[in-house]
């Protein structure tokens, strides 16, 4: 029983940790805060190691563009009318786990009216904690152990998924010429479709009414941040095989160029 | 180079003969006694201004080398203009640009030196806009706008219409996307917050200044009388499909004019719709005289062995048919020109309907100014190719505008601050490329 229980607390500490590095490397600290908390990354390495690696998640986030995502769950964090739509399934859990919490705690004194709870496993020796003030509540944070529970590999796992769902976010301004005829009466194109999901490395088959007007075609591949990844200078005929193999997965968008003017636009998803 | 006259009645006028490059330009101070007024009798105004017998006045921009600029025309141009307006005339060499800036109350001249690197920058801007390619576009966008508008920046405060007459050099140039100031912020540039000039004001364009005041002193559109027939307030024309099945359909071209032809009933007005083999070029010539508004909602045709055919096409072309003649269902600007077209509006809602192309050094083909030169005063056209579904909810919301009350260059301008306040349609790709010739 004081096993769980002690698991809960330290869950609760992990989480409080996490918190508190997010708002130093948000800057949301005090002056104050952010003097102490800096004091506590230069003596404890690891949790220096968990600073620095949270900032670099920032980082790839911003790189990936995802930072708007985040200022809108922030917002929608602060905003307590909009938390409960999108975070009541956090809320339930923290209800749970905070009955549980006070349940646990009623037994523990019912049963072992001993000494007071120590947040500290009793088979560990108690490192003595700094008080970090926070308003008018102190918070008493013990680096041994919460730090232990946030490891970098999985943190280095988390930022890599999020890298990777990041090249899967579709591009908001290619998005609406995707696959609308354009009114030009030049060209036909019979493939691809204007949107495609294929196994990374597929290749997609370009395929036209062949039009003896046809001059200067290219085609350009663009990654779902807007970069061109290649220009193709199209051959003459009717077809054109396109290799995926280099371009990796993730979302890609296609634009067929004739003489400087967009002619189709489509997207192909790479798995 | 730079000379100002501040006169609320500019009664001195300038003669400036250009002879090569810009910089040897004549000032020459003239005593005209050539006073206007608003009720000066048209082709005598224009006999006089220009000393065109027929009131012609294609006469400025559209030739280069040695050229004859009629700058009496300015005390003109400014009884015209209103308190709100400016007028930026553009005249463009390899080496040098001048910029007749003209309000109201101000006439000023201002003369740059061009280098090369001007030409690549409108080349890349031109590029990548109509290809939607990111890179570089805002900063393309910005250096143009300190080259091109920003020594108006004076004359400019407190105005609110732009009257910009580009010449044929910047005439496919969008000036509602230049940026005001530079906004890039971060990787992907957040289009949607970009500060561009359509958003301080309401530009119009036109081929040159003779032609704006020449659309200024047509009569307004009135029912005609004379008439057998009755005059028609909206007339729109779109195949939908072709006669030729080779052509892409344009399902939402059809529905355009369906939808545009309900809001016009809805005010109590009237609509004719030419759909399918209904929108033939020869039903277009029969209606075209007595429409108000005449709307083409179709593919356009260009083909660069043969710039003078380039169209607008119609349910009968034939597309592949060899040796391309006036009569395979295209409109060409020639054919255009000959016919007299009374209207208050032309859409040209195809793709890349309003751009320019040269026939020799002089000549252009332009089929807004074919539209221009047969009586129209106002056309909307499109700089480079539009996506059939973006292209129909670009006009609907434009005749909601319309028909709400609004000038056809404000309904235009709100249409397209809606578009850029949407992350997913704020790319200049998407709404740049109207344009509207006239008034």
């Amino acid at each position: 029983m004081i096993q769980i229980v002690n698991n809960l607390l330290n869950m609760i500490e992990i989480l409080k940790m996490a918190e508190w590095i997010d708002r130093y490397n948000e800057g949301d600290l005090s002056t104050i805060e952010h003097r102490q908390f800096s004091e506590m990354i230069s003596r404890h390495p690891v949790l220096r190691a968990e600073v620095k690696l949270d900032q670099e998640i920032i980082r790839m986030i911003e790189d990936e563009d995802v930072l708007e995502l985040v200022q809108k769950l922030e917002k929608i964090r602060k905003s307590p009318e909009k938390s409960m739509h999108g975070y009541s399934f956090l809320m339930l859990a923290a209800s749970i786990l905070a009955l549980t919490t006070i349940g646990l705690f009623t037994l523990l004194f019912i049963h072992t009216r001993d000494e007071p709870y120590s947040m500290m496993a009793r088979d560990e020796k108690p490192v003595p904690a700094r008080p970090v003030s926070s308003g008018k509540t102190l918070l008493y944070l013990d680096l041994s152990k919460t730090t232990k529970r946030i490891s970098p590999p999985a943190c280095r796992e988390m930022a890599k998924n999020r890298q990777l769902i990041a090249r899967y976010q579709p591009l908001p301004e290619l998005e609406l010429l995707i696959g609308s005829s354009i009114r030009a009466d030049a060209f036909h194109l019979f493939s691809p479709k204007p949107r495609l999901s294929l196994p990374g490395g597929s290749t997609i088959l370009f395929q036209w009414d062949p039009v003896p007007e046809i001059s200067n075609c290219s085609l350009e591949i663009i990654d779902n941040t807007g970069k061109v990844l290649s220009t193709i200078f199209l051959p003459n005929g009717d077809r054109f095989v396109l290799d995926t193999d280099y371009l990796g997965k993730g979302l890609i968008y296609w634009k067929l160029i004739m003489d400087e003017e967009i002619i189709s636009l489509g997207s192909v998803t790479l798995m | 180079m730079e000379s100002k006259i501040n006169a609320p009645r500019f009664l001195v006028c300038l003669i400036v003969i250009f002879q090569g490059p810009m910089m040897n330009a004549q000032f020459v101070a003239h005593d005209d006694s050539l006073q206007t007024s608003a009720n000066t009798d048209l082709p005598d105004l224009m006999n006089r201004l220009f000393g065109i017998a027929e009131g012609k006045l294609h006469h400025c921009f559209f030739s280069s080398g040695l050229s004859f600029y009629g700058i009496s025309e300015i005390p003109v141009i400014q009884e015209n203009l209103g308190p709100e307006e400016v007028m930026l005339e553009y005249s463009l060499t390899e080496t040098h640009m001048t910029i007749f800036i003209i309000s109201k109350a101000v006439f000023s001249i201002h003369q740059q030196a061009l280098g090369p690197e001007f030409w690549k920058t409108i080349a890349a801007f031109r590029r990548k806009i109509r290809l939607a390619d990111f890179q570089e576009l805002v900063s393309l966008s910005h250096k143009l706008y300190l080259v091109l508008v920003a020594p108006a920046k004076q004359v400019l405060q407190g105005k609110k219409h732009l009257i910009v007459i580009p010449g044929k050099e910047l005439l496919s140039v969008p000036f509602e996307a230049l940026i005001v100031e530079n906004c890039m912020l971060g990787k992907i540039p957040q289009f949607n917050q970009c500060h561009y000039l359509i958003l301080d004001f309401e530009i119009t364009y036109q081929f040159s200044a003779g032609q704006w005041i020449e659309a200024r002193y047509r009569p307004p559109w009135s029912a005609g009388k004379e008439n057998a027939f009755p005059e028609i307030d909206f007339a729109g024309f779109s195949p939908g499909s072709y006669q030729n099945p080779a052509i892409n359909p344009l399902p939402f071209a059809q529905k355009e004019l369906v939808s545009i032809a309900e809001l016009f009933s809805q005010k109590g007005l009237t609509a004719c719709l030419r759909l399918e083999a209904c929108s033939s070029k020869d039903l277009f010539k029969e209606i075209s005289e007595r429409s108000r508004i005449i709307h083409f909602a179709s593919h356009s045709h260009f083909n660069h062995d043969h710039p003078e055919f380039k169209g607008i096409v119609f349910w009968e072309y034939q597309p592949y048919s060899g040796i391309l003649t006036p009569d395979n269902g295209i409109l060409s600007a020639g054919e255009v020109e000959s016919l007299a077209i009374k209207a208050d509006l032309i859409v040209l809602n195809a793709c890349a309907s309003g751009s320019v192309s040269d026939m020799d050094n002089v000549r252009v083909i332009s089929l807004p100014l074919g539209f221009v030169q047969a009586g129209a005063k106002n056309v909307l056209s499109t700089l480079w190719n539009v996506t059939d579904r973006l292209a129909n909810e670009i006009m609907l919301g434009f005749y909601r505008k319309w028909l709400s009350g609004k000038t056809f260059s404000t309904a235009l301008r709100e249409v397209k601050l809606e578009l850029i306040r949407c992350r997913e349609t704020a790319l200049p790709t998407i709404w740049a490329s109207y344009m509207l010739i006239g008034q």
